[in-house]
């Protein structure tokens, strides 16, 4: 579905991601991880248009999706959650859910002004799309609740929410589980692997080896921006220059 | 139709209110009051369209200048090439709108200090322009005898808006259109993007939502009501030159919406009042008037940063604590 | 005609070395405090009137009052900072407002308590000099020496000193800066202080050719903020870079074309300069 062709990205002399290659096939999830600075950061701002690759090419169902700014890389149906816990800080969780479904809910400058009733009907729309998916990731009782007040695990939930309002085809997930206690952890995955059953593609970036190992159908590892493994979780966990990636390379595994 | 007791109120309220505006002239004492609040009428439209621009993100501080294009456009369309009122206005409106278009499209890009100072050096080099290129501008001594509005009904009779009763059902109606608008953007999908893509651009756009071209869309709107502002004044006043759209009322349009407060809709409406209420009581000493205006605008944004326009919500939350305290018994479930 | 060029470089030089000296402080204080001080003009022409008070009016001797001049306006400055700026933080637009309030105020004050007439200041050196068969006025050829002193001191500062680090340090990150024992609030209020230094110094500095009144900070306020915009926000040499491209622009403009031509070009330019090169000629990557 999504395929990732000879990617490069250089920042000035630095170089993030050298020669990156890979496939995510339709309905599977991928997970990507490597120790921190692999580029794994890098490689989602790349796929979902907020950095132009040095070199490559990305190409989504067969269509190159390389340069595309990221509203039009959603608008083809690829989303990304964030890392970072702002999202909409001063709005309500039910009013950062409608700005998630932006894509179906949009309505035209002269039509808002005159008020006619098409747009009184497509605002229930939104709102009842809105609504129906903060049922769904279970934060429906959050609604009228300002964003920023919302503890980390359930904030974490509501970019979930807000991306799926997008009704993406690949998800991007940006460290889902971080900062998050066990059952929190176990519930949220438990909503990705529901998600993927549902159809949904899944690239997810994780530090948490437990989560990823569990839920990933395939997995990549990034190392000093270049791959160096790929394969089934269980290859991966017993593959020896992921082990070695991930503890420095002189320590020996007892 | 089925109206709840609260619509009834709301509408109530409106209707109440609509009256007393049509009614003011006769309740105003004098002439020289009517003049005050139709001066506050136009900048209302100014002060609210910077609003729509703010609450995107961007400090437009060019803003007057679009003011002063809607003006200037405006008077040339009646002096030069002879047209009525009605078709200036419009196409003065939409001048700004061009223009706000081609220098949005550039400048929305960035954000911050450096937005606010590419509008500063915008507003002046639209300024002084106008002063350098006085063959065409009038220069310093500017553009007088504008001609007022006026309505030919043929064979009929000849409407003349000359006095400050028949400008001040003109502004009135402007304004309130003006309002209606925006009310009607800010408060639906438009207003809801657009503070979307201020809180967090990024996320905004991984949604889909076409950031820059929103912020557009608000720039030039907002633009355009400067621009409309502009070309009521120069008709309104029937002189403009460039100081008149300077830096003193760039900065009343912002004290205005700063001062107001910038989260509410009718914000802006109320930093109006406040600023013409200030210049009108410190009128008689001249000498003063910066001092006490500046004094006033450091204190407000001292101690009211969110604004004039929170303190009903901050004095209802008061009146709950005050009631809780009371009558503590009879809190439901606390 | 070697004589008029020679004249118009040093106009263009003192002209160019009080923009620098201005749009020095707006920088730090945008760097360090994230604060874009509308204030500052009427900075300047605070620090030019204490000058001239203590030497026209209580008779001081020169350098007393110059100093004197730069030192209180310095403390006021930080008086400033410490009871109002900070309570605002960074939120930027209320405190751009509220300084343009201030520098309303201050210009009103003077106003009230000077009039509004423009006032000559006598100055320390009258008289030319004669260089390369070329007649210099000493006034200005001091004014230059001193305001390089000046902009060379303050480089000093920033590169060399602890103090001067740690004002960088907290331009960068300032939490990591605090993380480091770094404390903030006095770094702003040196900060403040330098800034505010610099602006009546070059007040004083030009007091004595232009004479003061109480508009007289509203022009250099702009053209500050044109020199750190073309040299890029943030950034002290481009500041001084962006202060010489303006100063010749305007002076060289202005003797050979038209003052107000001059002046929009000026204009014109940072506008073009920022529509195609946002992040000014030197180029900064903004925190």
């Amino acid at each position: 579905m999504l395929e990732v062709k000879n990617l490069r990205k250089q920042f000035g002399g630095l170089v993030a991601i050298d020669d990156l290659s890979f496939h995510i096939e339709k309905g599977k999830i991928l997970g990507l991880i490597g120790p921190n600075g692999a580029g794994k950061s890098t490689a989602f701002n790349l796929i979902t248009g907020f950095y132009s690759p040095t070199a490559g090419k990305i190409e989504y169902k067969g269509e190159d999706i390389t340069g595309l700014k990221s509203s039009q890389i959603a608008k083809k149906g690829i989303v990304r959650t964030w890392q970072v816990s702002g999202l909409f800080a001063n709005m309500t969780v039910v009013q950062s859910q409608i700005v998630g479904c932006h894509l179906g809910g949009r309505i035209g400058l002269w039509q808002t002004i005159l008020g006619n009733r098409a747009v009184r009907e497509k605002e229930e729309e939104v709102q009842e799309k809105a609504n129906k998916i903060l049922d769904i990731v279970g934060l429906a009782e959050f609604k009228g609740m300002l964003s920023k007040n919302l503890p980390h695990g359930l904030l974490r939930r509501l970019g979930i929410a807000i991306a799926l309002g997008a009704d993406p085809e690949l998800m991007l997930l940006d460290e889902p589980v971080s900062g998050m206690n066990p059952g929190e952890i176990q519930e949220t995955m438990a909503l990705i692997k529901g998600l993927n059953k549902e159809g949904m593609t899944i690239l997810l970036v994780e530090h948490n080896m437990k989560a990823v190992m569990s839920t990933c159908d395939h997995i990549i590892v990034l190392h000093y921006g270049k791959k160096i493994a790929e394969g089934l979780p269980q290859e991966i966990a017993q593959n020896q220059r992921v082990i070695q990636a991930y503890l420095g390379g002189s320590a020996k595994v007892a | 139709m089925d109206m709840s007791r609260s619509s009834f109120r709301q509408w109530t309220w409106f209707l109440g209110l609509l009256a007393i505006l049509l009614l003011m002239p006769a309740m105003v004492s004098g002439i020289g009051i009517l003049n005050i609040i139709n001066m506050m009428y136009l900048m209302i439209i100014a002060a609210m369209g910077l609003n729509l621009i703010l609450r995107t993100g961007h400090a437009n501080f060019a803003h007057a200048a679009f003011l002063a294009i809607g003006a200037y456009a405006s008077a040339f369309l009646s002096l030069r090439a002879g047209l009525a009122f009605w078709l200036c206005l419009p196409m003065a409106g939409l001048t700004g709108a061009l223009i706000a278009w081609g220098l949005g499209r550039i400048i929305l890009k960035v954000k911050g200090a450096y937005f606010f100072l590419i509008t500063v050096a915008f507003s002046e080099v639209v300024r002084r322009s106008l002063a350098y290129f006085s063959d065409v501008t009038g220069g310093h001594q500017g553009i007088e005898r504008i001609p007022k509005p006026s309505i030919n009904i043929p064979d009929l009779a000849t409407v003349r808006f000359g006095s400050e009763m028949s400008f001040y059902y003109l502004l009135l109606a402007t304004m309130l259109v003006s309002l209606v608008i925006m009310y009607r953007l800010q408060r639906g999908h438009w207003g809801l993007t657009w503070r979307a893509s201020r809180e967090a651009d990024m996320v905004a756009e991984s949604v889909g939502v076409d950031v820059l071209r929103y912020k557009i869309t608000a720039f030039v709107t907002g633009c355009f009501f400067a621009a409309i502002s502009g070309s009521l004044y120069a008709h309104y006043v029937s002189f403009i030159n460039p100081d008149t759209f300077g830096q003193p009322m760039m900065m009343g349009l912002l004290f205005a919406v700063v001062v107001g407060g910038r989260d509410y809709f009718y914000g802006p409406i109320i930093g109006i009042i406040l600023l013409r209420g200030c210049s009108a009581a410190v009128a008689r000493m001249a000498e003063y008037q910066p001092m006490v205006y500046g004094v006033i605008l450091i204190l407000a944004i001292l101690f009211f940063p969110a604004g004039f326009a929170s303190l009903p919500s901050r004095f209802s939350v008061m009146w709950q604590r005050i009631l809780h305290f009371r009558r503590p018994s009879e809190v439901a479930g606390s | 005609m070697g004589l008029l060029y020679a004249q118009i470089l040093v106009n263009a030089l003192v002209l160019s070395l009080t923009y620098i000296l201005i749009a020095l402080g707006l920088t730090l204080v945008l760097s360090v405090m994230d604060i874009l001080n509308f204030a500052h003009g009427a900075i300047y022409m605070l620090g030019a009137y204490i000058f001239y008070t203590f030497l026209m009016k209580m008779d001081f001797p020169y350098f007393v009052s110059a100093i004197l001049a730069i030192v209180v306006t310095g403390f006021l400055g930080v008086v400033l900072e410490k009871y109002v700026l900070r309570r605002l933080g960074t939120a930027h637009l209320e405190v751009l407002v509220l300084t343009f309030g201030l520098g309303m105020v201050l210009e009103s004050l003077i106003t009230v308590i000077f009039s509004g007439q423009p006032l000559p200041v006598t100055g320390l050196f009258s008289g030319v000099i004669t260089v390369f068969g070329v007649t210099l006025s000493l006034e200005r050829l001091s004014i230059i020496l001193v305001s390089i002193v000046l902009v060379g001191a303050l480089f000093f500062f920033v590169t060399w000193t602890k103090e001067g680090r740690a004002m960088r340090a907290v331009t960068q990150n300032r939490v990591a800066a605090q993380l480091q024992g770094i404390d903030p609030h006095r770094i702003s209020a040196l900060c403040f202080f330098i800034a505010c230094a610099l602006a009546a110094a070059s007040g004083v500095l030009t007091a004595p050719i232009f004479g003061i009144e109480p508009t007289m900070g509203l022009t250099p306020l702009l053209k500050g903020f044109c020199a750190m915009i073309l040299g890029g926000l943030g950034n002290i040499t481009g500041c001084v870079m962006g202060g010489f491209i303006l100063g010749f622009v305007v002076s060289f403009g202005s003797t050979l074309i038209d003052p107000t031509m001059a002046d929009m070009i000026a204009f014109a330019l940072v506008l073009l300069i920022l529509i195609f090169r946002p992040r000014g000629i030197i180029g900064h990557v903004q925190k």
